[in-house]
């Protein structure tokens, strides 16, 4: 909390009207030397005396008051804790703000509005790092640059080609020049989107999902009970994680799950029914969810398949998300709808166990469980949340004959090739 | 005659670019169009050295690659990638299966003429 500031605002009042201390101490019937330790809001002042003082410098009561100034000292402490150089000196924001008002509003005006801009290149950078859509997309016309270029080469450095294949690079050449066009267009597209939309459509805020990604979704010391979710809110180094209501109902989360399955003893029985979600929940006597969840945030280890994570809410919104590196997630919805994650919802209380082989021929063993998001209530539905597991290691796989045929899946329908697909409700967009 | 290729892409324009510089220069160029059997095929033709892209259909470059070097007829053949730009983690995991050398998405065609030719020796 800032202390007061009505010293401050006195003195550059008395300053600016050119007055001494003397005379506005002895206008209000007080010291010079206790007015002094008023200004410098070592002393407090209200009643009778602050009213004396309003009057002699021609102002009221209220604009010597601390409200507004308070509100405006907080947010710009918050900003310049937010700056890691350290170069304000905080423990003078109050003689700044009491001081120079107008430039105090300015520059947390600025503050904010960089904080903003921040927050919209951080979506935009995460987008063009993690979707799909991009990957693919930027891969095409990488190929379509590299016929181009490599015919390109031929007809002009080789002038003893043939007049049939002279034709037949320059058809390439046209062919390459269309579908390079054509991707280009689709992808100028995509970024008509506008990325604060996608930035909000999902829960899993920049803040939570930086956070997972930077502890490689384990956290020792908050399972061994050598730190707190509080201690952990406070040095994330971002002051919107340290705020993120979605951050701390996720840690919390965390530690209810680490404390009902103690890494160890998991681990142990993970190995024990060959990473069988519907095994480890019977054995371990825990409800699937909290399984899958567990699957997905253990320390690295050796003869242990790497697990990524999503989950949804009904709409189809990511709640959560962990990537694995064989296999790309979009960032935000409108996965392949052919994913177990949503099929779970249809079923909700039923583990379900999958493969899924993507176009490109990778497969991917899944486990989705579709349960209850939050309390029960009379005059709401019950609201659910999905979870699915995956991973691609072939030990996790079970016996080919205890499992369904695969599920021809893909990411997401722009970029999946299999056109007829039944599922299939945007164009394959790459030439 | 310089040796054997086997260039395994799917992209059928840059296939007959890279096939035309590579037989000009001497190579009897074989090629292959997806992930499903490309090594299967490898093994078959027994090439001095393979072009792989990363990206296949039916089955990962990465892919392809682990099952070359687990098969002992190519498991010590040169193995070229092709990859794009911004693949990095792509290419972690084809160091991790053994790739020989990496060339990236658009590449000159004097570069990987020369590529394949020090490859081969």
């Amino acid at each position: 909390m800032a202390r007061s500031l009505v010293g401050t605002r006195i003195r550059e009042r008395r300053r600016n009207r050119r007055m001494t201390q003397t005379a506005l101490a002895a206008a209000a019937g007080i010291s010079p030397s206790y007015l002094n330790l008023i200004e410098h809001n070592r002393r407090g002042i209200a009643g009778r005396t602050l009213q004396a003082i309003a009057a002699e410098l021609d102002t009221d009561v209220a604009a010597l008051s601390d409200d507004a100034d308070f509100v405006l000292i907080n947010r710009l402490t918050e900003a310049a804790k937010m700056d890691h150089s350290n170069s304000a000196e905080i423990e003078r924001i109050e003689e700044f703000v009491g001081r120079y008002p107008g430039w105090a509003r300015l520059l947390l005006q600025v503050s904010e509005l960089s904080q903003q801009q921040r927050e919209k290149l951080r979506a935009l950078t995460d987008r063009m790092t993690h979707d799909p859509f991009l990957s693919e997309t930027m891969h095409q016309i990488l190929s379509n640059i590299t016929a181009i270029r490599s015919t390109a080469g031929i007809l002009d450095s080789m002038s003893d080609i043939p007049p049939a294949l002279q034709q037949k690079f320059l058809a390439n050449l046209r062919s390459e020049s269309q579908r390079l066009s054509a991707t280009a267009e689709a992808m100028v597209d995509f970024f008509d989107t506008p990325t604060e939309e996608a930035a909000t459509s999902a829960a899993n805020t920049p803040e939570a999902q930086e956070f997972w990604s930077a502890r490689g979704y384990y956290l020792p010391k908050l399972e061994a009970g050598e730190t707190t979710i509080e201690n952990l809110l406070e040095n994330t180094g971002s002051q919107a994680a340290t705020n993120s209501q979605v951050l701390r109902q996720s840690l919390e989360r965390y530690e209810r799950i680490a404390n009902t399955l103690p890494v160890d003893v998991f681990i142990q029985s993970a190995k024990d029914t060959n990473f069988d979600a519907l095994k480890l929940s019977q054995t371990l006597k825990v409800p699937v969810g909290s399984i899958l969840y567990r699957l997905a945030h253990l320390p690295p280890e050796p003869g242990f398949p790497l697990f990524g994570l999503l989950e949804c809410d009904m709409s189809g919104a990511v709640l959560f998300r962990k990537e694995i590196p064989e296999f790309a997630l979009p960032q935000y919805s409108s996965a392949c709808p052919l994913w177990p994650i949503y099929r779970a919802f249809g079923r909700p209380y039923q583990a379900l166990q999958s493969v899924l082989e993507m176009p490109t021929g990778g497969r991917l063993l899944t486990y989705a469980y579709a349960e209850s998001a939050g309390p029960d209530r009379y005059d709401l539905p019950g609201l659910l949340r999905s979870t699915m597991v995956f991973t691609s290691d072939p030990q996790a796989f079970p016996a080919t004959r205890s499992i369904q045929p695969p599920i021809l899946a893909g990411v997401h329908c722009s970029v999946c090739p299999r056109k007829a697909c039944a599922a299939r409700r945007i164009d394959y967009i790459l030439a | 005659m310089a040796g054997k290729v086997l260039l395994i892409e799917d992209e059928p324009h840059i296939v007959e670019a890279i096939s035309f510089l590579l037989e000009r220069a001497g190579w009897q160029v074989f090629t292959h169009s997806n992930g499903q059997d490309a090594a299967e095929v490898a093994g078959r033709i027994a090439p001095d050295v393979i072009i792989l892209d990363n990206m296949l259909p039916n089955k990962s470059g990465i892919d392809v690659l682990r099952e070359i070097r687990a098969d002992a007829t190519t498991s010590g053949k040169p193995v070229l990638m092709l990859t794009a730009k911004g693949q990095a983690r792509d290419k972690a995991a084809a160091e991790e299966a053994g790739v020989s050398m990496f060339m990236t998405k658009p590449f000159s065609n004097q570069a990987i003429i020369d590529t394949v030719k020090m490859l081969a020796q």
